[in-house]
């Protein structure tokens, strides 16, 4: 009788101690989890900071092949206004001679 | 040996028991866990939105701050070639008149000048400043006396200051007290002709709108 005593309480202990190591085993994947979940916002912060990062130097990209071409396009315009002012120098300094002239009444 | 077998059995029970309670225990900790992850990932996401929002349009903003920048340098490049060509239009003038100050056309417009300027001061006795080349021209210059009494209406006599002045040429005429005056130089009738005239000289210096693509 004691015999089959004896075989139930080490069933027992060792049954106690399987509970002990699961509710260890349960204790740890709840820190565990907890940590993570107390990282998660940084892990989404950062993946979105380079998400958006990317899209950033994409728009920035853009942006700069855009302002080149807005640039060169302004270069030209320029570049032909030189021209046109070159070509028109004469006739405007003869209007501005002739405008001054007229405040004395000389040019009639 | 029914009784060995009995408590046997008794404690594979027991055993099997304590895993299955131990499995559940786990399989509890591990329900438990995922959901605090699936929360805390919403959490994240609604906690960040408004954040993340931001930094889209900031980074929207680099973009437009860039193409801005670019919109307004190419609008001084344009209008800066037009100061350029107006300032140089501007710089013949001065040059054209440098060379007629001989031309009679000048002496007339010196003439024109004087007359002006003295009915403006209401006749009286008065000064005339000019450049020193121009003062022996005026000195020639007869009449301005009668014409400016007749404009008027009070009897004026004109003298030519000792004094020359620094100047591209016209005539500073002054009353002979010195402290009223007419300010007719080259250079003062040229920024009025800049502000009266410049749309005009705008047009005859740039009659066609720029249009680099087709350029000639």
């Amino acid at each position: 009788m004691s015999e089959v005593l004896s075989g139930i309480q080490k069933a027992e202990a060792k049954a106690a101690k399987i509970i002990e190591e699961a509710q260890e085993k349960a204790e740890q994947i709840k820190r565990d989890a907890e940590r993570q979940a107390r990282e998660a916002e940084q892990n989404v912060r950062r993946e979105l900071a380079e998400e958006i990062d990317v899209q950033r130097k994409n728009v920035e990209k853009k942006a700069q092949t855009q302002s080149k071409s807005i640039l060169s396009k302004a270069d030209a315009e320029a570049s032909a206004l030189e021209e046109q002012g070159k070509k028109n120098m004469k006739k405007t300094v003869d209007f501005i001679v002739s405008a001054v002239y007229t405040f004395g009444g000389a040019s009639k | 040996m029914s009784k060995v077998s009995s408590a046997d059995q008794i404690e594979q029970t027991i055993i099997r028991e304590s895993k299955a309670d131990a499995k559940r225990i786990v399989d509890d900790a591990e329900v438990e866990a995922r959901q605090l992850l699936i929360d805390a990932q919403e959490n994240a996401q609604t906690n960040l939105t408004g954040w993340a929002e931001r930094r889209k349009q900031m980074a929207q903003g680099s973009g437009d701050r860039i193409l801005g920048k670019a919109q307004n340098d190419a609008h001084m490049r344009v209008m800066n070639a037009q100061a350029r060509m107006m300032d140089e239009a501007f710089e013949q003038a001065r040059k054209r008149f440098d060379k007629e100050r001989s031309a009679a056309k000048y002496k007339t417009f010196l003439r024109s000048l004087i007359i002006d300027a003295g009915i403006q001061l209401g006749g009286g006795d008065l000064v005339v400043l000019s450049r020193k080349e121009d003062q022996p021209v005026i000195s020639k210059i007869t009449g301005l006396g009668t014409a400016i009494s007749k404009g008027a209406g009070k009897t004026a006599k004109v003298s030519v200051g000792k004094q020359a002045v620094d100047m591209i040429g016209g005539v500073i005429v002054q009353n002979k007290d010195g402290n009223i005056t007419v300010d007719y130089r080259i250079e003062t009738l040229l920024d009025q002709v800049e502000v009266k005239y410049r749309n005009e000289i705008a047009k005859t210096l740039f009659p066609k709108e720029a249009q680099p693509e087709k350029s000639e």
